[in-house]
């Protein structure tokens, strides 16, 4: 007997440390991930890399004037829905040959415009039924808005920044990461202009051997000692892959503060999950009695026969056109917003099955101690308050929580109609990042940690019930 | 044994179950005295079950009459839980609540519906268990007790109600040969402290020993009735003789 306890508790004890790891190495990665990214930059302060920014700005058409041509063109562009004020980034491929900024845009401007037009393509081409003509001039402005202050990014790589658009004085501003992106990267690439032996910045002029120091010079001319420039890869092609991955961890969950759409779906699901069980438990419990009641006693024929419909209709149909049917026909028309909406769907969808195993824990108890209390001078009600359905209850509490655990993942289709669950997080960042794998396998991620810790929970409750009734 | 001091009485009960010419009871009449103890005995299908069942509504008979103290249950203006209060019951089966300690369920009912405090409902219940010699397994479940003690448990549960009287259900059927003993010593105390007992039972040296009164039932019907001596000693009818020959 103790010595199988003992097993028990090792096992126990092995189990823990198995989730304690996966947990320190998670964050381990996350951290690693955040100091590695910080440390490029760590050396300045933010009004140390302004200033730098600054004279990097100011020496400039300088470097620019090394490049012979420029061609903005508009490569792909993922549109899956449009919200009025919704920030969003183009993806644009630059080619860079022309010396004059200036009039690269002039060359180029209705190829920048055009981008407007395929984007308002992209909208009617979803099927979105908006009027196609007012969400042109609304993305038309939308890119004027984008050039005045905003941020293009270019292919996910370089981040180019235009001023003044309706000045038509365009000037490129590159920031010190996407110069080195932008030059760098292309020389890596390029055998033509590897060939480039020099480069003249700001009065300063610096030969380049290599890739290498190619960076270096520019860092050089810009003054930017302590710019810890990334070194170009010359690691092991296995090292390049995990250098891949933490790139792509960083875009997806890192820049911009992504992680918290997926902190604030978690918080939107369990806050779904958690008030639509409460909602499906009342009415479970309502609809149960009732059919027990009319079972054992032939009262409440109607009441029966409206719970028997609902059931049969809620267990008879998919929980995703429930959704869209309460509420886009029944809860929008009358201005209800999405998140009770989703509430009271998964709430009614929960509180047939709930009903269900309910009314199957309430049949279980044996009809002796119906007897027992009735014998003893309570009333049905009070016998079934007071003996029956606590027995029940624990009786059902393990098929209830499976229940609940059910309605977490069921919830996910609730991004459908909008409400910001930890699926739409998902989604949203990988229409942000265009990336496929790390949003939706981090959202499934999440979603299987959240399954684990609750059927642990429920396991724990299951074995503490077991210890009471022996 | 003059009439006010009859406690139940039962006249002429019917109970016909709809489906087909299955009668239960039928036509069945008893006067119960107070501090009598009437031992019903008899063949299974007997009836005998049935008509204890029926003398608190746990069945409903579909004729006839009983009257406990004067009121009759079969009125439905009757509030039958008030009558069942007064009318303690132990089951074959025990029927302890499985989810309240042994206090708990000796307890609910006298605070719940007698609104007595919990110091109140708990020093009686005590006290009745110490009677029974299990005052030590107060906090224990259930589950955790033998079924010989499960049976002492129920029946003192059944007295915390104050009862006028007690029906026992075959009380010692499910239990364990050696556990009988233990049992039976309850209720025969009982029986010498005065306690009015309906007893369905299959325990004939019981019945010879402690009954005022043997009931022999077959057929949904009363067929003899007397003293244990004149039930035991000197049958008069043909099927109760039978009946003995194959118990005895």
């Amino acid at each position: 007997m103790n010595h199988h306890s003992n097993k028990k508790k090792q096992r126990r004890i092995i189990n823990i440390s198995l989730v304690a790891l996966c947990v320190v190495i998670l964050l381990s990665v996350v951290l690693v991930d955040f100091i590695s990214n910080k440390s490029t930059t760590a050396s300045l302060t933010p009004e140390e890399a302004q200033i730098q920014i600054d004279e990097l700005i100011a020496s400039l058409p300088t470097a620019v004037a090394k490049c012979s041509k420029y061609v903005v063109e508009n490569t792909h562009m993922q549109v899956l829905s449009v919200e009025p004020g919704d920030k969003r980034n183009f993806v644009v491929k630059v080619k860079y040959d022309t010396v004059d900024v200036a009039s690269m845009y002039e060359a180029h401007k209705d190829q920048i415009f055009e981008t407007a037009w395929n984007y308002a393509e992209g909208v009617k081409a979803e099927g979105k039924k908006v009027n196609a003509t007012m969400i042109q001039i609304e993305v038309q402005k939308y890119i004027l808005a984008q050039l005045e202050s905003g941020t293009w990014k270019i292919n996910g790589e370089v981040e180019v920044y235009f001023y003044d658009v309706r000045a038509e004085k365009l000037e490129m501003y590159l920031s010190d990461d996407a110069l080195n992106h932008l030059l760098g990267g292309y020389i890596a690439v390029k055998d033509d202009i590897k060939a480039t032996t020099e480069i003249t910045v700001g009065g300063k002029t610096v030969s380049i051997a290599s890739d290498n120091t190619f960076r270096n010079g520019i860092n050089q001319c810009f003054g930017l000692d302590n710019y810890d420039a990334e070194v170009p890869d010359t690691s092991s092609p296995l090292q390049q892959k995990w250098n891949a991955v933490k790139a792509d961890f960083h875009k997806n969950f890192i820049e911009d503060q992504h992680w918290k759409y997926i902190v604030e779906g978690v918080g939107n699901t369990l806050a779904l999950t958690g008030l639509s069980l409460l909602l499906g438990i009342v009415l479970g419990l309502f609809t149960a009695i009732v059919r027990v009641v009319f079972e054992k006693t032939d009262r409440l024929y109607y009441l029966d026969k409206i719970c028997k419909a609902y059931v049969a209709i809620i267990r008879g149909t998919p929980l995703m056109v429930q959704l869209l049917i309460i509420y886009f026909v029944l809860l929008l028309p009358i201005g209800i917003e999405k998140f009770p909406a989703a509430v009271l769907c998964f709430g009614l969808n929960s509180g047939a099955y709930v009903s269900e195993i309910i009314r199957g824990g309430i049949m279980s108890v044996d009809a002796g101690q119906t007897e027992a209390g009735r014998s003893l001078g309570f009333g049905y009600g009070a016998t079934m308050f007071h003996i029956v359905m606590p027995q029940a209850f624990k009786a059902v509490l393990p098929a209830l929580c499976n229940e609940f655990i059910t309605l977490l993942k069921e919830t996910s289709v609730a991004f459908y109609i909008g409400v910001a669950d930890l699926t739409r997080a998902g989604i949203k960042i990988r229409s942000i990042t265009y990336s496929n794998f790390m949003p939706l396998v981090a959202v499934a991620l999440v979603y299987l940690f959240l399954v684990l810790i609750l059927t642990k929970l429920v396991g724990i409750l299951e074995r503490r019930l077991r210890k009471s009734e022996r | 044994m003059n009439a006010d001091n009859v406690l139940v009485k039962v006249t002429d009960l019917k109970k016909h179950y709809s489906d087909g010419e299955v009668h239960a009871l039928d036509g069945v009449s008893m006067n119960i005295s107070r501090g009598e103890v009437v031992v019903i005995i008899g063949p299974s299908g007997s009836g005998k079950s049935t008509f204890l069942r029926s003398l608190n509504l746990l069945e409903e008979p579909t004729g006839g009459e009983i009257l406990v103290g004067g009121v009759n249950l079969m009125d439905k203006k009757t509030n039958i839980n008030l009558h069942r209060q007064k009318m303690g019951m132990v089951f074959q089966h025990f029927n302890l609540f499985p989810h309240m300690t042994i206090l708990r369920n000796m307890t609910i009912a006298p605070m719940k519906l007698l609104k007595k405090s919990k110091e109140e409902a708990e020093e009686k219940a005590m006290e009745l268990l110490q009677m029974v010699g299990l005052k030590d397994r107060a906090l224990a479940y259930p589950s955790q007790l033998s079924g010989g003690q499960k049976q002492r448990v129920a029946i003192v549960r059944a007295l915390c109600m104050e009862p006028e009287i007690m029906l026992f259900d075959e009380p010692t059927s499910a239990l364990d040969p050696e556990m009988v003993g233990e049992v039976l010593e309850v209720m025969k105390k009982l029986a010498h402290d005065g306690m009015t007992m309906v007893v369905v039972t299959h325990e004939m040296g019981f019945a010879r020993e402690v009954g005022s009164r043997v009931v022999f039932m077959d057929g949904g019907q009363v067929i003899e009735e007397g003293t244990p001596d004149e039930i035991f000693n000197h049958p008069k009818s043909d099927r109760l003789q039978g009946f003995l020959a194959k118990v005895l």
